[in-house]
């Protein structure tokens, strides 16, 4: 895919786009789980969304978890984002343990760490799409001006510049799902957790949302792990991961 | 955050200003109350011992249902002796005059100086028959100024001047004795009378003295000047106590409206809040940003409230005062009151709020979400 999904002037990464040679992938871990539980009380009833999982993903990984509803999808990246905690097991992302992490320091966490792609993008509908893509930079206590200039960059970069100035009420679903990519990706974080994000959009904007994420992938290195319901996104999988009734089905590495 | 907030509010102006509106209500019942109140406080309120003696006929507690005998100035002084530096009767009646409620003060124009230390503040002293002087209180209130024709009891009289004493405000119109007897018939009297104790006599041994002397007859109560006004503040203090309560009563309207507006603005936003969090904000971060929204909420209510408390007051009434037998307390917004109703009313939003936003961000943002199976934890 020849899209420009990396904003101008960035000293961090190598744009492949100029150098023509994708990011090498590291072989070191950047996720492990061990034994992995997470236990619910619904009621009376106790509810096992996860169960031992045993997994390790590799940096600039691309991995689909697959699964029907009720699986452990969705709680599986709840944990990794830190945005839920596990009942059992240890979880290691990016060399950290985020066993018995204060909240304020899985908010650091996640300002460092994470960014998250939602089936409904969750966007601020009253704030505009550079504003969106803008509030993880706010997040992590950069001012609005320099993380607006940082936010049309990376519009521009997913061929959003002429949206920038609407509110998602005004975009497509498919363009409210790449501003909401390009939400996840600003700050430059090691991994995307992206929860059915094609899931609530027609076939054509779904292949174009795909595109990005795996361009973002393969040229930024970032490493990508999508839930989904969906088996025809194994192709572009380095790693397939499957969850029946929340435990570990299979989990098979792809060329 | 700010932001965040500012572009909320923008962009959801109705409930916004519906919001507003409804604390508006609030805040405007508070200040109204806490100013009732301060009248109330204010009412009969003069500090130290009066230099006047007034006599009424025994059990009569407005004074214009009163009757005094003509014998009762030369009974007055020889009790008193010295003591006495005027004694005067006093033409009184409470009535309407072009639609104020005025009281009438007929009284020897002499006294209206020695006895009631009126300051001629505008116009002057009533020369002619038909000239009368008004209370400054009423030169306001009616507009009344030197010069005007006004009609009392089918008769036209004209203001002289403008005139203010020290004691309890009231809406007076002063003329002289023989005015006021002729005006209302010679035979209805005088209804009370009014004694001038020289500087060295002791108002309350006086007071002790004719009221001895007076008790064989039987008919007649002296008072200390602005006794009865006392008595109806008295009576009055538990109506500011009330109005205290339902001014307290209404922060904590503001408290409970502020945290109901909170809890409705976070449980719609459940899901953006879930989203901010895994974004990275903190819950001091989303808390912030539901608090500036609602003190954005409080303030234009405040502002709006203010506004229709000062419009209200000043052109909402005729007459902005608390008035009770013509005795006057004024209803004033005063900027200590204004200032106590903001600080209070950003107060109550805080507390109502925070409590609103605490109970929602308490939970996990994968619970904000709605993403996952589960309420509690194990």
């Amino acid at each position: 895919m020849a899209c420009g999904i990396l904003p101008a002037n960035r000293e961090r990464r190598e744009d492949p786009l100029t150098s023509q040679s994708p990011a090498s992938p590291s072989p070191s871990p950047i996720i492990h789980l061990d034994n992995l539980t997470r236990t619910y009380q619904r009621g009376s009833e106790e509810v096992q969304a996860l169960f031992d999982l045993t997994l390790t993903i590799e940096k600039s990984a691309f991995v689909v978890v697959l699964g029907p509803s009720g699986s452990g999808k969705s709680t599986l990246l709840n944990l990794l984002g830190g945005i839920d905690r596990p009942t059992g097991g240890q979880l290691q992302i990016a060399g950290q343990s985020l066993n018995g992490l204060a909240e304020h320091e899985l908010d650091q966490f996640r300002r460092d760490n994470i960014g998250f792609v939602f089936q409904f993008n969750n966007l601020m509908p009253n704030l505009e799409a550079a504003e969106n893509v803008a509030l993880p930079l706010v997040a992590r206590g950069m001012n609005w001006r320099p993380a607006l200039v940082r936010a049309e960059e990376q519009l521009a970069a997913l061929g959003l510049s002429h949206r920038r100035r609407h509110r998602p009420a005004e975009l497509s679903g498919g363009e409210q799902q790449r501003v909401a990519l390009a939400r996840a990706v600003v700050a430059e974080p090691a991994i995307v957790l992206a929860d059915e994000p094609t899931g609530d959009l027609d076939s054509q904007s779904a292949a174009g949302v795909l595109d990005l994420m795996s361009s973002l992938n393969r040229q930024r290195g970032v490493t990508f792990v999508v839930a989904t319901h969906n088996p025809g996104l194994r192709p572009l999988a380095t790693m397939v991961v499957s969850l029946a009734n929340g435990r570990l089905h299979e989990a098979s590495s792809a060329s | 955050m700010m932001r965040l907030a500012y572009k909320d509010l923008r962009h959801g102006l109705s409930a916004f200003a519906f919001g507003s509106l409804g604390l508006a209500v609030l805040i405007f019942a508070f200040l109204l109350l806490i100013a009732l109140a301060n009248a109330i406080v204010t009412f009969g309120e003069q500090g130290g011992l009066p230099q006047n003696l007034i006599i009424l006929e025994q059990g009569v507690l407005q004074p214009e249902q009163s009757r005094i005998d003509p014998g009762l100035v030369d009974q007055v002084g020889s009790l008193l002796g010295q003591q006495a530096a005027r004694i005067d009767p006093v033409v009184f009646r409470i009535m309407r005059v072009e639609e104020h409620p005025i009281q009438l003060r007929g009284v020897n124009r002499a006294a209206w100086r020695e006895t009631f230390d009126l300051r001629l503040l505008a116009g002057a002293w009533p020369v002619q028959d038909d000239e009368v002087v008004v209370g400054q209180i009423l030169a306001d209130i009616a507009g009344w100024l030197p010069g005007a024709a006004i009609e009392i009891y089918g008769r036209t009289f004209r203001v002289a001047g403008v005139a203010d004493g020290p004691g309890t405000k009231t809406q007076t119109i002063w003329m002289g004795y023989d005015q006021a007897s002729r005006l209302f018939g010679p035979d209805k009297g005088a209804q009370l009378l009014i004694v001038h104790l020289d500087p060295l006599a002791d108002p309350l041994s006086a007071r002790d003295q004719l009221m001895e002397g007076l008790k064989p007859a039987g008919r007649y109560d002296a008072y200390l000047e602005d006794a009865l006004i006392r008595q109806y503040a008295t009576a009055l203090q538990d109506l500011r106590a009330l109005s205290v309560l339902v001014a307290g009563i209404a922060v904590l309207a503001v408290t409970l409206g502020a945290h109901n507006l909170g809890w409705l603005a976070a449980e719609e936003r459940r899901r953006l809040l879930g989203g901010l969090r895994a974004l990275g904000f903190g819950r001091r971060a989303v808390g912030q940003y539901l608090l500036i929204r609602a003190l954005g909420t409080t303030a234009l209510a405040y502002v709006l409230a203010l506004a229709a408390a000062v419009v209200f007051l000043r052109w909402g009434t005729d007459d902005a005062s608390l008035l009770i037998s013509g005795a006057h307390s004024g209803l004033t917004l005063e900027w200590p009151v204004a200032l106590a109703g903001l600080g209070l009313s950003s107060l109550a939003t805080l507390v109502g709020t925070s409590l609103a936003a605490g109970r929602v961000l308490r939970t996990t943002p994968a619970m904000l979400l709605g993403r996952g199976p589960g309420e509690t934890t194990v």
